[in-house]
């Protein structure tokens, strides 16, 4: 597997990688807090922006480890 | 042809900013932007709004500057420092935006042009000083355009309005009134006024009232009488608000027979409003008001209940400052007609000013200070952000701007942005490029203006007007040396997304915006502020209280008025999820409840201040004080969990010590000697008493509110 980040090119203009990830990583986060807000899931977390905020971080990572580069 | 209000309204605006952007193209300033933006943005139905608000946003520009000079100069070597100081000046503007709805625009703009100098002008003294001078004599040049266009063309007089809304206004009270007396005398129900159509009369006669004194000079020359006039008329509709919470207390009694005249009192009343209406319609009165007092039958009377006594007092009590406040406002209204200046304008004083602090306003302004230090972290440490210090100036501006709809999600302000981003690509991509003299440009920002001012008129789409508005001429950033790039237009959208990050993360952090959380501390806050009151007031003071008490009082005196008004208003934004099988209607009657215990409250601060006699004061104390405390430890409770109170074990509490404490009272009566117990006292006894009643009536109704709430799923956490 490519590890190695590759930048995202529109209209002439290169977008950084994680810029890209991070916007990824958000939308799923919100997506998910969502959909437990949907079944009602959220109540069983202690604090759920922090966790919103959690989800996104990891998103991203992910994101940016596995998708991005690849 | 008759061309619609909405018509007239975007033509001008369109033609404003096309003279604006034409002037500054030709003066060849930096930013035309600033023109044509000002003259967008002070568009109003009316030329005195619209002159107030273009005033005000010069006045901002000024102080906003200056501020920005300053802190350049004391710290232009340390950007932390620079950026404390500047956070929290941009903090304070946003807490006294809040204060008023008058100076609201002036304080965001002082906030604003701070921004401009300190930030646009990287950090550059020279810079600073040819930034400032720049902008606002774009934002002048916008405004004296605006100004001469809604002048010259179809000029809206807000004087014309003002009397119109006055007389609505009239007439609602009138309505309200009337309602009001039909209740009580047992006649058919005529339907009620929503007490929140009245709030928004009012709201829009104050703001008629502020344009027409710099439009009209009928109005500017009557000034003082006016500003009297606003106020009798916002005591007018405070007196019949709280006189409606009486009711309950008051059903009972034959009122006809206790008060021989009231009916025709009640007809007195509606005819002067109904001349009040006439003299605003502009016709002469036919009639000028008769003197007329409450009669009270005191045999009848002292068949009643000490409490029943009690009610009807208080009752009485607020009729005769509404037949005060309605001859007062004939005579002012009278005046203004008649132009004498001198006879109105005598006895008017400025309504006592209660400086104290508002925790939801400074809420706000941390939210600013927290968004701006984010912001801030981000750019500093994040490389390549997009624009930098530019993007750090436009994200601080639209914080301090979105704080005016704290109560609209984030989300709500993502779709009208992108939307306006998308509409705004292909017309600077593809149409500006092909545009050879102003002339045609001229066409095609009329053409743009006219269509979204004309599209967006309503209030409710104020939000999309300004966002495409202002994007449109953020992103197709003419100048005369107009040059095309996809860099700028990629750039703007990902400030814009940056933006609604750091907006999401401080509708959490380090105080939560969410509807739901706000609603649920507000809440608690007024239990507590209750609580409080409660506890600081009773019979038996024996020393004045210190300067810090005092003013706790006073906090928690402004909480309780305040409150139930902001409840109301966040109420209406709490998401379905929180609701769960809890109605809008049902959170609207908590509302209600929640005004009628807050007025309540405020009569019993008021009365309590009142001279009681030492005699009666002896004998009621330990009666009155258990009960005191018995109130109070109810806020307590409701304060941690609003359901916990059972409306029917509360009245049936309530009903027991109402037995006890007429029997006490009347012991205490039969044991004083008639003769040591003045008129004033006995009535100021009674007002007293009525007062405590009418609070424990207030909070049974509340708690009957309080069960029809799905409190566990308010209460339940969620993203």
């Amino acid at each position: 597997m490519n590890l190695i980040p590759s930048e995202f090119a529109a209209g002439g203009i290169y977008f950084p990688p994680l810029l890209i990830a991070s916007i990824l990583g958000l939308i799923l986060a919100w997506l998910t807090a969502q959909t437990l807000n949907r079944y009602r899931l959220s109540r069983f977390f202690f604090y759920p922006p922090l966790v919103l905020l959690a989800f996104a971080v990891i998103y991203t990572v992910l994101i940016g480890t596995f998708v991005i580069p690849s | 042809m008759t061309l619609s209000p909405r018509f007239k309204h975007a033509f001008k605006t369109a033609l404003a900013v096309v003279i604006a952007y034409a002037i500054a193209l030709y003066m060849d300033w930096d930013k035309p932007i600033w023109a044509g933006w000002t003259a967008a943005s002070v568009s109003l139905d009316a030329t005195g709004q619209s002159i107030q608000k273009g005033l005000n946003r010069i006045a901002g520009a000024l102080v906003g500057s200056l501020a920005g000079f300053i802190l350049l100069a004391f710290f232009i070597q340390d950007r932390w420092l620079f950026f404390l100081f500047f956070s929290l000046w941009v903090a304070i503007c946003t807490y006294f935006s809040f204060g008023s709805e008058r100076y609201n625009y002036f304080w965001q703009q002082a906030g604003f042009f701070a921004v401009v100098v300190g930030l646009d002008s990287a950090f550059s003294p020279a810079n600073a000083f040819a930034i400032a001078i720049e902008r606002t004599q774009g934002a002048g040049t916008g405004l004296l355009v605006y100004m001469l266009v809604g002048l010259l063309l179809w000029p809206a007089n807000s004087r014309s309005s003002l009397e119109k809304t006055g007389q609505q206004l009239t007439a609602s009270m009138k309505a309200l009134f009337a309602n009001s007396m039909g209740r009580l005398l047992g006649r058919p129900d005529a339907g009620s006024v929503p007490g929140a159509q009245l709030a928004q009369l009012q709201q829009r006669f104050d703001n008629l009232l502020d344009a027409a004194e710099l439009d009209s000079w009928e109005v500017n020359a009557m000034r003082p009488a006016w500003r009297r006039c606003r106020a009798q008329i916002a005591d007018l509709r405070d007196a019949l608000e709280r006189w409606q919470q009486d009711f309950n207390e008051l059903q009972h009694l034959d009122l006809v027979k206790l008060v021989p005249n009231l009916p025709a009192f009640g007809t007195e009343i509606e005819t002067r409003l109904t001349q009040i209406e006439r003299m605003f319609a502009g016709d002469p009165p036919t009639r000028l008001p008769s003197t007329i007092k409450l009669e009270s039958a005191e045999q009848v009377r002292k068949t009643l209940t000490h409490f029943d006594r009690a009610a009807l007092s208080v009752s009485q009590h607020r009729l005769a400052h509404v037949e005060a406040v309605t001859r007062d406002l004939f005579a002012t209204v009278s005046a203004i007609r008649d132009h004498e200046h001198h006879h109105a304008a005598a006895g008017f004083r400025q309504s006592a000013v209660r400086p104290t602090v508002d925790r939801d306003r400074l809420g706000q302004a941390l939210r600013v200070a927290a968004s701006a230090w984010l912001a801030f972290l981000v750019v500093i440490y994040v490389p390549a952000v997009p624009g930098e210090l530019a993007a750090l100036g436009i994200i601080i501006r639209i914080v301090v701007a979105d704080t005016k709809f704290a109560w609209i999600p984030v989300q709500a302000l993502i779709r009208p942005t992108f939307a306006g981003i998308l509409v705004a690509f292909p017309i600077y991509i593809f149409l500006v490029p092909a545009l050879s003299s102003y002339a045609q440009l001229a066409v095609l920002l009329f053409a743009f203006v006219f269509v979204v001012d004309y599209a967006f008129h309503d209030p409710k789409q104020m939000l999309w007007r300004i966002l495409f508005l202002f994007l449109f001429m953020l992103l197709i950033n003419l100048t005369n040396v107009q040059t095309y790039s996809f860099l700028h237009f990629a750039n703007t959208a990902l400030q814009w997304s940056l933006l609604f990050v750091l907006l999401s993360l401080t509708e959490y952090l380090p105080i939560s915006q969410q509807p739901d959380h706000v609603y649920r501390r507000m809440l608690g806050r007024f239990f507590r502020s209750c609580e409080f009151l409660m506890a600081t007031r009773g019979w038996g003071r024996q020393h004045e209280p210190s300067l810090a008490a005092r003013w706790r009082k006073k906090f928690h005196t402004y909480e309780v008025a305040t409150l139930p008004g902001k409840l109301a208003a966040w109420g209406r934004f709490l998401p379905p999820d929180a609701l769960g099988r809890t109605t809008p209607a049902q959170v609207q009657a908590l509302a209600m409840s929640l005004q009628a215990l807050s007025f309540r409250m405020q009569e019993l601060t008021e009365a309590g201040v009142l001279h009681q006699s030492d005699l009666l004061v002896r004998e009621l104390l330990a009666d009155v004080r258990r009960w005191r405390v018995a109130v109070q430890e109810i806020f307590g409770q409701v304060a941690e969990k609003p359901e916990t109170t059972d409306p029917a074990a509360l009245q049936s509490r309530l009903d027991a010590v109402l037995v006890r404490l007429e029997a006490r009272i009347q012991e205490a009566v039969d044991r004083i000697d008639a003769g040591t117990v003045s008129a004033e006292e006995s009535g100021n006894m009674y007002r007293l008493l009525g007062a405590h009643r009418g609070l424990s009536e207030a909070l049974v109704e509340l708690s009957k509110q309080a069960a029809a709430i799905d409190w566990p799923r308010l209460r339940e956490a969620r993203f």
